[in-house]
């Protein structure tokens, strides 16, 4: 067999590697804009509640009611890595890590909305949308099954927060293996970040005016640069997209799992990763099993950005803000090696979502009701109870 | 007697083994063939990315059907209604 590795990779012209250099830059520009966005979460939530964060968040301590914000916030604008990014700044500015675990969770779930809507593109072609929508809902089921495992878990033992804690104060906490001196990324943030606190603290004696003008500028930037970022990531890791997927075809479950990570870190989104999968499966050139392990990859993947992102943070909740990202981590990782790791467990999900797609093949109907009660009525009528 | 039906059995056995290879065979070939088209549709993933943007059109598409779907079975409802044998 010939190689099926991208030639173009090698062959590019000089003005296509000019283009590529600039959008680059572009990136590194915009991975800073998300680090400075982070930082304004953290300082204008600390500025807007001073010490009353806790009680500010008192409401979403019920830790269903959490998940459900999670969810419905990321479902809504169809990003997990924008999510995770403002709980990160939240943290930094004293958003309890308690409070904060739940939501992550929650975001996982949210974050699924986006292939299964891609999947419901499939529909003229029964056949193409069973399989298609199969794709997609094998990873909603993969993540419900892990905030039903992980969720009761951590309310009965806190093991993630406890773990998490015990990594980031390892890290960057008083310890001996504290990393605080290797960051670079805090002093290219924090002088932009004092300045902008200092530069709006003048629209307003009441410190908590420019300390929500400083959240609403962060969630505005993060969402903006997260969306130009997967957006410039997908045409310059395109062809190193290609050669990853190469060496996984025909290859075992961890070279699928290993995959999924690599194209999620490499385009900063584990909807692009997990909505790329659906059209292939639809086409019946991959089975739904095959991709299966390469979805929950991307599960891993996408933790890339809130740990990034936390890097950013500096000040007395530094250390919370890496803990909330390693609990990102920790969740992700833990769920795939126990779900997928135990054979009765592992075939929940793709069984589950074999019979959804049968259904919803047959019944259109079936499908658009899974949607709207899974990820908003649902989340909402929970809300509504709480 | 024994002897003869002993042939059969061995002759049974060898076909077997033979049928066994030749599934195989016959498997390994068609792994083969799905890599290779698995391969054939990783070179076109600029166009699958492309693809990942598209939850409005798909959703446009959807909501065709689905209307479709509904209209469908309001007539299948209104049939029955209308059909002699109805109250």
């Amino acid at each position: 067999m010939t190689s099926q590795f991208d030639p173009t990779l090698a062959s590019t012209s000089s003005p296509q590697k000019q283009n590529q250099m600039l959008q680059w830059l572009f990136c590194v520009a915009l991975v800073y804009m998300v680090l400075l966005a982070v930082g304004f979460i953290g300082s204008g939530f600390k500025s807007a509640t001073g010490v009353h964060a806790k009680e500010l968040f008192e409401f979403a301590s019920n830790p269903f009611l959490g998940l459900l914000i999670g969810t419905i916030c990321t479902a809504l604008i169809q990003s997990s890595s924008t999510v995770t990014s403002i709980i990160v700044g939240l943290v930094a500015g004293g958003l309890p890590v308690a409070t904060a675990i739940p939501m992550i969770m929650g975001a996982n779930i949210g974050t699924t909305i986006t292939n299964t809507l891609v999947s419901l593109g499939h529909v003229r072609d029964k056949e193409e949308f069973r399989r298609a929508f199969s794709a997609a809902t094998v990873h909603d089921f993969f993540n419900v099954m892990g905030v039903l495992i992980f969720l009761p878990l951590e309310i009965a033992f806190g093991m993630l927060e406890k773990l998490s804690g015990m990594l980031s104060n390892l890290l960057v906490g008083g310890d001996s293996l504290s990393l605080k001196s290797l960051n670079f990324i805090k002093p290219i943030t924090k002088p932009i970040i004092s300045n902008v606190a200092d530069g709006l603290a003048v629209i307003s004696s009441a410190s908590w005016v420019p300390g929500v003008v400083m959240i609403l500028l962060g969630i505005g930037i993060i969402f903006f640069a997260i969306t130009m970022i997967g957006k410039t990531l997908k045409q310059l890791m395109v062809g190193r997209a290609k050669n990853i997927l190469h060496t996984a075809i025909g290859r075992g479950p961890v070279s699928g799992i290993s995959s999924g990570t690599v194209v999620t870190v490499l385009v900063q989104s584990s909807s692009t990763t997990t909505s790329l999968v659906v059209p292939l499966v639809g086409s019946g050139i991959f089975k739904m099993k095959e991709i299966y392990p390469f979805t929950l990859g991307a599960n891993i993947g996408t933790c890339i950005t809130a740990l990034l992102a936390s890097t950013a943070v500096s000040g007395e909740f530094a250390v919370f803000a890496l803990q909330v990202a390693l609990v990102h981590l920790l969740y992700n990782v833990f769920a795939v090696v126990l779900i997928y790791g135990i054979p009765f467990l592992r075939n929940i999900p793709p069984t589950m979502a074999e019979r959804l797609a049968g259904v919803a093949a047959e019944r259109k109907t079936i499908a658009l009701l899974y949607v709207v009660l899974l990820f908003f009525v649902f989340p909402a009528t929970m809300i509504f109870f709480s | 007697m024994s002897e003869i039906k002993s042939d059969q059995l061995i002759a049974l056995e060898n076909r077997i083994e033979e049928v066994k290879n030749l599934l195989h065979e016959l498997e390994e070939s068609a792994r083969q063939l799905r890599e290779q088209e698995q391969h054939q549709e990783v070179n076109h993933l600029e166009d699958y990315l492309n693809e990942t943007d598209k939850e409005v059109q798909a959703l446009a598409v959807f909501k065709d059907e689905v209307v479709k779907e509904i209209k469908g079975l309001i007539e299948r409802i209104k049939d029955k209604m209308h059909s002699p044998g109805s109250h």
